[in-house]
């Protein structure tokens, strides 16, 4: 789908040099290759593509997105997928136990808002740049602060954590919270090591599940 | 007695959430914490929605659909999940209900998943046929074939969450029903349990010694701040509304 994505997108630059719809269908089935990368990245890949394309330089065009996708799809999912997102849906997460109902529609638009500037952003690189845009995006620094914002998630996916635990039962049984953290932590710590071993949560809430109905049937 | 209007409202929901989830706008609102919510909302009992979707989210949100790979389906899970917490007797704590519902609702999760990689494969096809189009000069194929992409995953969201708002509700009602004191007291439990699973989970994607720190310093922050602050003569921290 992506592929079809990416010639639908491009067809209107080559609007310009082939204007007569069959001969633009035809090279615009030359174009078509295996087209997959990050989709807040694809832009700058188009944009690069696009800046050769009205060169009339159709092989370089071609070249970009060959050379771009790979790279720009392993920096775009660190950054998006593996950061940014779960770092704002953790902060939506504590808003919402902090009483914000509507922390959650707050987080789509914010990221819906990031994407887009993004998108444009990248694809303006890429129109300029060429297939220097790899500098730019380099210098944007996006690894870095995927980095940076693994570390800031993780210590909101401590919180939210233990504001899940500590409300409900626990609360209404009056276990200190000093003791709640106490367990909380090594047991997400302990868990963590055997979902690492590709166990899939499902089997662990599922599994948790039966237990606890057999102990409460008890 | 299942409830058909309830059925069709999730089935349309889930088909146009199918679309966000990948294939058309990705604007998030497909999300396991966005799509409960609205779910609830639209099924009347926005609350449970919203723990659900957070509960759901919470365990798969390190699975990612980075390259070829295909995370589980947890639009799926999260409206198959409040359907279930919708069959829980409203007299439940919240968190025990979306508990029932979560427990309930992940295995829809899988099936989705794998719907998902058949339509994948199935929309795979459709890459040679509009180069079969194109090189025969019909430029519009390139609309129509993305047209029938749409379609199919839209078709497939309608079905996975028809076929998880009939299950699950039926279901849910009669497990419910076998010993209702005894799952409200397993549900209250594994609402702990939820937590703290997702949170491992997640952290599997926070590889690194400062991720664990951080983890840690954010669990301790609450009890700490909570210790210090009546020494300090201020007030304890305190959730809004408790």
């Amino acid at each position: 789908m992506q592929s079809l994505g990416h010639a639908h997108a491009i067809e209107p630059v080559l609007r310009d040099s082939f204007p007569d719809d069959g001969e633009r269908a035809t090279q615009l089935s030359r174009r078509m290759e295996f087209f997959n990368t990050n989709p807040f990245l694809a832009s700058a890949v188009l944009g690069s593509s696009a800046h050769y394309e009205l060169e009339d330089d159709h092989e370089a065009a071609t070249e970009a997105v060959q050379l771009l996708m790979g790279p720009f799809g392993g920096i775009g999912d660190s950054f998006y997928w593996g950061s940014l997102k779960p770092l704002l849906i953790l902060v939506a997460m504590a808003a919402v136990l902090e009483g914000y109902w509507a922390a959650p529609f707050v987080f789509a638009f914010t990221f819906c808002l990031i994407g887009m500037a993004s998108r444009l952003y990248f694809f303006n690189l890429g129109l300029k740049n060429g297939k220097r845009v790899v500098v730019s995006v380099q210098h944007a620094g996006l690894l870095l602060w995927s980095k940076r914002l693994k570390v800031v998630g993780a210590f909101i996916l401590g919180w939210v954590a233990f504001r899940m635990c500590s409300t409900g039962v626990l609360a209404a049984w009056q276990v200190p919270q000093l003791l709640t953290a106490a367990v909380v932590l090594p047991s997400i710590l302990l868990l963590g090591q055997v979902i690492k071993r590709e166990l899939d949560p499902i089997w662990l809430v599922e599994a948790s599940a039966l237990t606890c109905i057999l102990l409460a049937a008890i | 007695m299942i409830d058909w209007g309830l059925v069709v409202t999730i089935a349309l929901l889930g088909g146009v959430l199918a679309l966000d989830r990948g294939p058309f706008l990705q604007s998030m609102v497909s999300r396991p914490i966005c799509a409960a919510p609205i779910a609830g909302w639209l099924v009347g009992d926005f609350n449970t929605g919203l723990i659900c979707g957070m509960y759901v989210e919470l365990i798969w949100l390190a699975r990612l659909p980075v390259g070829g790979s295909v995370p589980p389906d947890d639009t799926a899970a999260a409206l198959a999940a409040l359907v279930a917490a919708m069959a829980t007797p409203s007299g439940w704590a919240v968190e025990a209900r979306a508990s029932f519902g979560v427990m309930m609702g992940l295995p829809w999760g899988w099936l989705g998943r794998h719907l998902e990689i058949r339509v994948k494969e199935k929309n795979g096809e459709l890459f040679s046929q509009a180069k079969y189009g194109l090189k025969n000069g019909n430029i519009s194929t390139l609309w129509h074939t993305q047209l029938k992409g749409l379609f199919r995953c839209f078709a497939t969201g309608i079905m996975v969450a028809a076929a998880a708002a009939v299950l699950n509700a039926s279901l849910g009602n009669a497990i419910v029903k076998s010993a209702p004191g005894a799952m409200e007291g397993a549900m209250e439990l594994l609402s702990v349990l939820i937590p703290v699973i997702g949170a491992a989970s997640l952290l599997c994607g926070y590889p690194g010694r400062k991720s664990k720190l951080a983890v840690g310093a954010g669990v301790f922050a609450w009890p700490v701040l909570g210790f210090l602050t009546p020494l300090l003569g201020c007030a304890p921290p305190k959730v809004k509304g408790s």
